[in-house]
């Protein structure tokens, strides 16, 4: 073989190697946050589903076309008084009822509060703890793994991970198929074979998604830390300033179809969902929604209106901003897949189901390649099929933790579970490397 | 001149080394995109012109079927035609 080859040989035998260890200790994060992520892409449509269902709580036809919430945030304001923040989330499908969050006073110890209002006929149809909501879970599960300290850092490094996996992934693909054919499956070969020949074909066939999902994953999980570190700030921030006492914008009263109005005027092309009536002095109306036909994150482009008339003091529509403003706000949208209706999301689901298959059988291959090394008597399949239930347990049990226990309890102990993994994990992983040293030693020292 | 007969064994095209290993990746790569990219500007109502709609939509098949019949020219023809699309550049003839 020419020196040529053989440095070829030795760079496809490093980047396998970085494949396998990479797989192998990171495979169980990437598998969870892929399933977790084909969920997550219907938290919308779920969440609705809940509320219509177990709340009973629906939007009828509006005889304005307008969606009308003036009466109930009126009542609810009244209701109480002592809020520090109000914000309204307009509904995405008709039918569906628009929320109104109430912020409680910090340090009270009192929960935020979340209200279900028709907006049809401008009432509050029913209210709910959104923390211990299935919609809270299946967005914290997947953005950070229910651990509030870093488990949004652990994801983005389960991001990196997926961005190793599917570069040398792609690197040694072609030494793998050799005379295959994409997308042959060999037959009468057994099922390690069958699984490795699957495991190449969806591989290679979701690449670039792969690689979107994963560079995405990484910059979203990892985005607090690399912001600080590096000093970037949140493109669309607006600082507005004070101009009365609190309790006095609280009192002041908004038309808001005179509103709504006026930011169809403002921003026609805004599709608003998120209203946000300032409560700190500054009297102001934030309006956050999406354009059409874009890939930005959602409820990106912002007007600010001027509570008492009505002007507008700020606008940020992302199309018009720099090339870094736009490819900062097309993170997250690329990753959530959340721009192209329901058929996009059931792509993307179905993707992220590939991802998490590549993740098992993955597994499986290792577990076969190694059990007569290991002398291990179960079967593969058998283990993986354990370690995959487990799993999924672990994350039901979670689920109704969550929504009958509630959040903060379910955050603590899968706060304590992963924090012990990773220390259980460092601690093999030392002694291990322990162990290997000292055989080396005892090889090298005949009589040691 | 050596020819091969129609019959011959010789003749009947088997594994292509560079189209197996490069060729389909990358026209499975452009799949992937431009399947994501159809779906969005399908839900977008009137934002894109049906013209724009069928370009990519055609170029989308032209694509599955170049990966699906794995001819090397076609699919790189192909990928070069939805970068172009994808640049912008014919976007104002598109719309």
């Amino acid at each position: 073989m020419t020196n040529a080859g053989l440095i070829k040989k030795d760079a496809n035998k490093l980047l396998w190697r970085i494949h396998h260890w990479v797989g192998l200790y990171t495979g169980i994060l990437i598998g969870i946050l892929s399933f977790t992520g084909a969920l997550a892409v219907f938290i919308p449509e779920i969440d609705s589903f809940i509320k219509k269902k177990h709340y009973h709580a629906s939007s009828s036809a509006s005889a304005s076309g307008q969606p009308e919430f003036s009466r109930s945030l009126s009542e609810l304001t009244e209701k109480y008084k002592d809020y520090q923040g109000l914000s309204v989330e307009l509904p995405s499908q008709p039918g569906d009822v628009a929320e109104v969050r109430l912020a409680a006073p910090k340090g009270s110890g009192a929960q935020n509060l979340t209200f279900f209002v028709d907006i049809g006929q401008d009432r509050v149809v029913g209210s709910r703890n959104s923390q211990n909501s299935l919609a809270n879970y299946m967005r914290q599960m997947h953005v950070r793994l229910y651990e509030g300290y870093w488990g949004r850092q652990l994801v983005g490094l389960g991001g990196i991970a997926l961005v190793v996996l599917t570069v040398t992934g792609f690197l040694i693909y072609g030494n793998f198929m050799k005379k295959q054919v994409w997308p042959a499956i060999r037959k009468g070969k057994g099922l390690r074979i069958v699984l490795a020949d699957w495991h190449k074909i969806i591989g290679v066939s979701a690449l670039a998604f792969n690689l979107v999902i994963a560079l995405t994953g990484a910059w979203l999980g990892l985005q607090p830390v690399l912001m600080r570190w590096f000093d970037i700030k949140t493109p669309n921030t607006h600082k507005t300033e004070v101009i009365m006492e609190k309790e006095a914008d609280k009192q002041l009263s908004v038309n808001w179809h005179d509103a709504m109005q006026a930011v169809k005027k403002e921003f026609p092309d805004l599709v608003p969902r998120f209203i946000v009536s300032s409560a700190n002095g500054s009297a102001t109306i934030t309006f956050r929604g999406s354009i059409q036909g874009t890939v930005y994150e959602r409820e990106i482009n912002t007007l600010v209106l001027s509570k008492q008339t009505l002007e507008p003091l700020f606008k940020y529509d992302v199309r018009r901003q720099s090339f870094g403003d736009k490819f900062y706000f097309v993170q997250e949208a690329l990753h959530f897949g959340d721009f192209g209706g329901l058929a996009l999301k059931i792509l993307y689901a179905l993707l992220g189901l590939a991802t998490a298959f590549l993740s098992i059988s993955g597994f499986a291959i290792f577990l076969f390649r190694t059990k007569v090394k290991d002398r291990r008597k179960t079967a593969p399949m058998k283990l993986v099929a354990v370690y995959s239930l487990s799993i999924l347990l672990l994350l039901i049990i979670a689920a109704l933790a969550s929504l009958f226990v509630g959040y903060g309890q379910t955050a603590f102990v899968a706060a304590i579970l992963i924090n012990g993994l990773l220390i259980i994990l460092v601690l093999y992983l030392f002694i291990k490397f322990l162990v290997s040293q000292w055989k080396n030693l005892a090889r090298l020292i005949p009589g040691a | 001149m050596e020819k091969f007969s129609k019959t011959d064994p010789r003749s009947v095209k088997k594994h292509c080394r560079s189209t197996e290993h490069y060729y389909i990746p990358l026209g499975l790569a452009a799949l992937n995109v431009c399947l994501i990219h159809f779906l969005l500007i399908l839900s977008s109502g009137s934002v894109y012109s049906a013209l724009y709609k069928s370009t990519v939509g055609a170029l989308l098949l032209a694509l599955a079927i170049s990966v699906f019949y794995k001819r090397k020219w076609s699919i790189g023809i192909v990928v070069l035609l939805y970068l172009f699309v994808l640049s912008g550049i014919p976007a104002p003839w598109l719309a």
